[in-house]
């Protein structure tokens, strides 16, 4: 029943994320050439901004399971922690490329020190690439949830750590930032389609989450069965 | 009765997904010898190694002497007590020699007896000087196990020793007098709890607990033939960064393991040819500093070599820390950054000089936390502790920006 | 319309990236019930024949 619930919730926030690339592509307003450097390539934030706040949940997720494994040993919670890892993985690694093809073509570099969230993002995408891999690379048990719960939970000290340096960073180097960016205003249209984007992958991201929580459960019960056949046979 | 030297206190411990020890309490008293059987899996490892420190709990505490060492809340203190320590895995690392690492277990305890007569009773008298690499392997259980019980015959006090099979692999002869030295040190009123499945060992014991049930039955334990003879003298404990510094030299592992990135780093910046005159304060700062920033983020060799033969753990239970490189990375970076400047022909500063050193000392000691951060893991080496490095570039920015002000 | 072109392939290029990484992901979990499936079988079957 779950399965299919979070099946049903994937089917349906692709098919969101995919309607919304099909109107931010044909149907979205063009922005002006006096607000953007690159027009064109302003239409990235119709994939960046909903990426990035599926990175914002996943993240979310993984921060929630960690503290949960930690401090409450919950099995609910490390399954959260991996399909957090897991999500964020992905999530973040969308919103971190896609930030440099913006950058690349708005600010004429694709990577910008005093931007907070980018290097928030960074620094996160990185941790989840670590704890992926890693956890990938061991067997199931306390050692290898405690470490990697710890990297997840300690991990978002880098949220206010980024926030601090590239403050400090943008007081003394202003960014390369040529036009208004994505602080302009948005019209109605380029409202919808946003919200439209941010819906989808809302949607998409707990379908993914609560999938990958199940998959863990199966990987744990099929763990246990065939503990189960060593001793039978 | 007196405190006990050692209380397990209702302590649950897991191991991979299972739970191994399940609301366990013992006490190991002074002149008691406690013998753990039971079959493989049963737990013997896991309780010594608990009692040792090394494995958190899940539930409960453990108390050396009166004093709580560990417990589920994952608090840790040093032991009050000595304590003697021989795992399965030997504790010792190839580059030491044999007595020196005698000397060092000893030092632990703040006092020294003549190593020798002990080795030449095992038959190892003429392997004092050699490295531990070049013992077969029943010789360096010798060792190991060896080291496990000097502290306690130079020590003062009553102490803790804890032995995981230590006659494995051992000849008779060797097992013969290893039980000899166990009914002294009982004698002594050290306490000692040997995990093993040989009943030589078992016949040493005052009591046996059956690791499976916990069931314990008392028993009458062998008597010394002779007494303990050894004259104890003080002598300093020697610090894991003291002995991670002597490791480093011997061995020249920072040279492997930083020097040669630091080196390419330097080398590769030169072949941009004669730019520095054209850069701002911070790009030429950045450049100076690049070589001493690339040897800190390669990190911390000594991590890589204690775990041979499960030396870190050895370490983390008798010294509550593992070897490490102390201020050679401040060294290293001094060295570094005043061969980049050199390099650059440019007027060296003294102050970037300095800097570079500390670069490098904070960067090598924070990449070494983020390793040993693994350790409980089952395969350390197959995780990806360098994909965190470039956490460390916007600090290394700022510093940069500091110098520039 | 150049940079438009570009912008076709890469979000259709990223939409199949999704599509593969949701893909491999209801693949696993399906392989995965499959296998315990099997495990369980087998496990009955050798309970009931002793």
């Amino acid at each position: 029943m779950k399965q299919r619930v979070s099946e049903g919730l994937l089917f349906l926030g692709f098919t969101g994320i995919a309607s919304t690339l099909l109107l931010a592509l044909l149907w979205a307003p063009s922005v002006s050439l006096e607000a953007f450097e690159s027009p064109a390539a302003q239409r990235i934030f119709y994939w960046h901004v909903p990426a990035a706040w599926a990175a914002f949940i996943a993240f979310g997720a993984l921060f929630i399971g960690s503290a949960g494994w930690l401090f409450k040993r919950s099995e609910v919670m490390w399954r959260l922690h991996t399909a957090g890892a897991e999500a964020g993985l992905a999530t973040g690694l969308m919103t971190v490329w896609s930030g440099c093809v913006w950058g690349a073509a708005e600010w004429g570099t694709p990577w910008d020190w005093t931007d907070v969230r980018l290097n928030t993002f960074g620094l996160l995408t990185l941790l989840a690439v670590y704890l992926v891999l890693g956890r990938s690379s061991q067997p199931d048990g306390v050692e290898t949830r405690d470490t990697f719960a710890a990297f997840g939970l300690y991990g978002f000290v880098l949220v206010p750590l980024t926030y601090v340096a590239t403050r400090i960073w943008s007081i003394r180097h202003p960014g390369p930032v040529v036009g208004t960016g994505d602080e302009g205003s948005i019209n109605g249209d380029m409202g919808l389609v946003l919200l439209l984007g941010a819906l989808s992958f809302t949607v998409f991201i707990i379908g993914h989450i609560m999938n990958s929580m199940h998959v863990t459960s199966l990987e744990q019960r099929l763990e246990r069965l065939q503990a189960t056949m060593d001793k039978v046979i | 009765m007196a405190q006990p030297l050692l209380t397990a206190d209702g302590i649950e411990v897991r191991r991979g997904m299972n739970v191994v020890l399940k609301d366990v309490t013992l006490h190991l008293h002074s002149g008691e010898v406690l013998a753990l059987t039971g079959e493989n899996g049963a737990g013997k490892s896991t309780l010594l190694e608990t009692c040792a420190r090394l494995l958190p709990l899940e539930q409960g505490r453990i108390l050396h002497a009166d004093v709580v060492v560990a417990d589920h809340e994952g608090r840790r203190r040093a032991t009050p007590l000595v304590l003697g320590l021989a795992l399965q895995k030997n504790g010792m690392m190839g580059s030491e020699y044999v007595v020196e690492h005698l000397e060092t277990a000893m030092a632990m305890s703040g006092r020294r007896v003549d190593p020798l007569p002990f080795l030449a009773a095992l038959s190892l008298k003429h392997r004092a000087e050699d490295l531990v690499a070049h013992l077969s392997q029943g010789q360096a259980r010798k060792v190991a196990v060896l080291a496990a019980l000097l502290p306690a015959f130079a020590a003062k006090e009553p102490g803790l020793i804890l032995l995981d099979e230590p006659a494995a692999g051992m000849d008779d002869a060797s097992v013969s007098v290893l039980c000899e030295w166990i009914a002294q040190l009982r004698i002594l009123g050290h306490g000692v709890m040997i995990g093993t499945h040989d009943q030589r060992m078992s016949n040493c014991a005052t009591t046996h607990i059956d690791v499976s049930t916990f069931e314990t039955t008392a028993a009458t334990p062998n008597e010394p033939s002779s007494d303990p003879v050894a004259e104890a003298q003080p002598v300093k404990a020697t610090s894991p960064a003291s002995f991670g510094w002597k490791m480093q030299l011997r061995t020249l592992a920072w040279l492997n393991h930083n020097a040669v990135a630091s080196l390419l780093t330097l080398g590769v910046l030169l072949s941009f040819g004669d730019l520095l005159d054209g850069l701002e304060d911070l790009q030429r700062y950045g450049f100076l500093l690049a070589p001493a920033f690339a040897a800190g983020l390669c990190g911390e060799a000594m991590v890589q070599a204690s775990r041979e033969e499960r030396a870190n753990a050895w370490w983390r239970a008798v010294a509550d820390a593992n070897p490490h490189s102390g201020i050679l990375p401040l060294i290293l970076g001094c060295l570094l950054t005043l061969l980049s400047t050199l390099s650059f022909s440019v007027a060296v500063e003294a102050r970037i000089v300095v800097v570079g050193g500390l670069l490098t000392f904070v960067t090598w000691h924070i990449i070494r936390l983020l390793q040993e951060s693994t350790d409980r893991l089952a395969r350390p080496r197959a995780v990806f502790v360098g994909l965190l490095t470039p956490i460390l570039i916007l600090p290394y920015a700022l510093l940069l920006d500091l110098l520039t002000r | 319309m150049e940079g438009m072109s570009y912008l076709a392939i890469a979000y259709f290029g990223m939409l199949v990236a999704i599509a593969l990484w949701t893909y491999t992901v209801v693949q696993r979990s399906r392989r995965l019930s499959q296998r315990i499936e099997a495990l369980e079988g087998a496990i009955t079957g050798r309970f009931e024949s002793e």
